[in-house]
């Protein structure tokens, strides 16, 4: 069976009714897209959507418990991902990067006299980096699914992208009184904090580009 | 081939699938290379007869289990207008197979040798 437009509609709204996420919307409309193709031109399209529906989905009201239920190893598999990403720059051969770039900051900022104001400049940008990158993604979610529903890995992104902003605020609050207090813990302490928020920022931004790698066949 | 599934058929033993579906959708993307779920669901069936039905959307969140513990990665195409989600295995999960398929099979010896026990005592 070869569904026509007005029966894709109504599948896409139909499901959309049950499923909240993109990820799990597109697996299950392909599984069941694919299933009724193998079907004979004769059956009642809601009929067969159903039918399959209970056959491999135990019902369309199993349909949420279906969806937590990847949700849950979704979000679980994206935050693995992140760390495998982030722990990645102390392994070999990523950590000489990183010692590079460490050594770097450590020599200017105890050579070099930086402007205080120019390195909270700096850390400002790299903290707030993630939170642009979560704002991008969901452009660009719309853009390339051309969808607007959510991702399972919304709460996720948007959770790892505000983590730099509330740790920078919590210690110069609580630990060093002043917004540009964390720049006295001297040389190695801004080394540490620099580099971390630039394997943090590059850790986020791969997850994010994973998330879109695609390929296209006809 | 399929050997874990060949047992379940002769078992017909739903209950006792749903513990080695991991080990099932890992054999068949051994053998396989790359699927995508519903690909998935028709092998297990074709395989059995059509005694076994992946139902109850239970493929779903063990695929994703499976993408979540590293054993298999995934990537998409767009085929007819619509996104589909391909799964194969990851060089961890190439050597789970191995590791899963021994498990099942001394469960099955195990079993056996429990079954024959009874047997013999009758």
């Amino acid at each position: 069976m070869k569904p026509d437009k007005k029966q894709l509609k109504f599948l896409q709204d139909y499901l959309q009714r049950k499923l909240t996420y993109r990820e799990t919307f597109e697996e299950i409309y392909d599984h069941i897209l694919s299933a009724i193709e193998q079907l004979p031109q004769q059956i009642q399209f809601e009929v067969a959507v159903n039918k399959i529906l209970q056959t491999d989905f135990g019902g369309y009201d199993n349909l949420g418990k279906v969806e937590m239920a990847s949700k849950k190893a979704l979000v679980k598999e994206s935050f693995k991902k992140f760390t495998v990403l982030f722990t990645a720059y102390f392994k070999f051969p990523y950590v000489l990067y990183t010692g590079g770039f460490f050594v770097l900051v450590y020599y200017l900022a105890s050579h070099v006299k930086l402007e205080p104001m120019l390195l909270e400049g700096i850390f400002a940008l790299s903290i707030v980096f993630p939170g642009i990158v979560t704002l991008i993604r969901l452009y660009y979610t719309g853009y390339t699914f051309l969808s607007t529903k959510k991702s399972a890995r919304d709460r996720l992104f948007n959770n790892l992208g505000g983590i730099p902003v509330r740790i920078f605020v919590l210690i110069n609050l609580f630990i060093f009184g002043t917004p540009l207090g964390w720049i006295a813990t001297g040389a190695i302490g801004i080394s540490i904090l620099l580099t971390l928020a630039l394997v943090y920022n590059f850790a986020f931004y791969k997850l994010y580009k994973a998330e879109f790698k695609m390929s296209i066949t006809t | 081939m399929y050997i874990i599934i060949y047992i379940f058929i002769a078992m017909n033993a739903n209950p006792l699938l749903k513990g080695t579906l991991q080990t099932i959708i890992l054999k068949l993307l051994e053998d396989n290379t790359e699927m995508y779920g519903y690909e998935i669901t028709q092998k297990v069936k074709q395989a059995s007869a059509g005694e076994i039905m992946l139902t109850e959307g239970a493929l779903y969140p063990a695929l994703h289990k499976l993408e979540a513990e590293g054993f298999l990665e995934t990537f998409t195409q767009v085929v007819d207008n619509r996104v589909r989600k391909y799964y194969r295995l990851t060089e961890e999960g190439g050597k789970e197979v191995t590791s899963k398929l021994k498990e099942a099979q001394g469960f099955i010896e195990q079993l056996q040798t429990i079954l024959n026990l009874k047997t013999a005592a009758k």
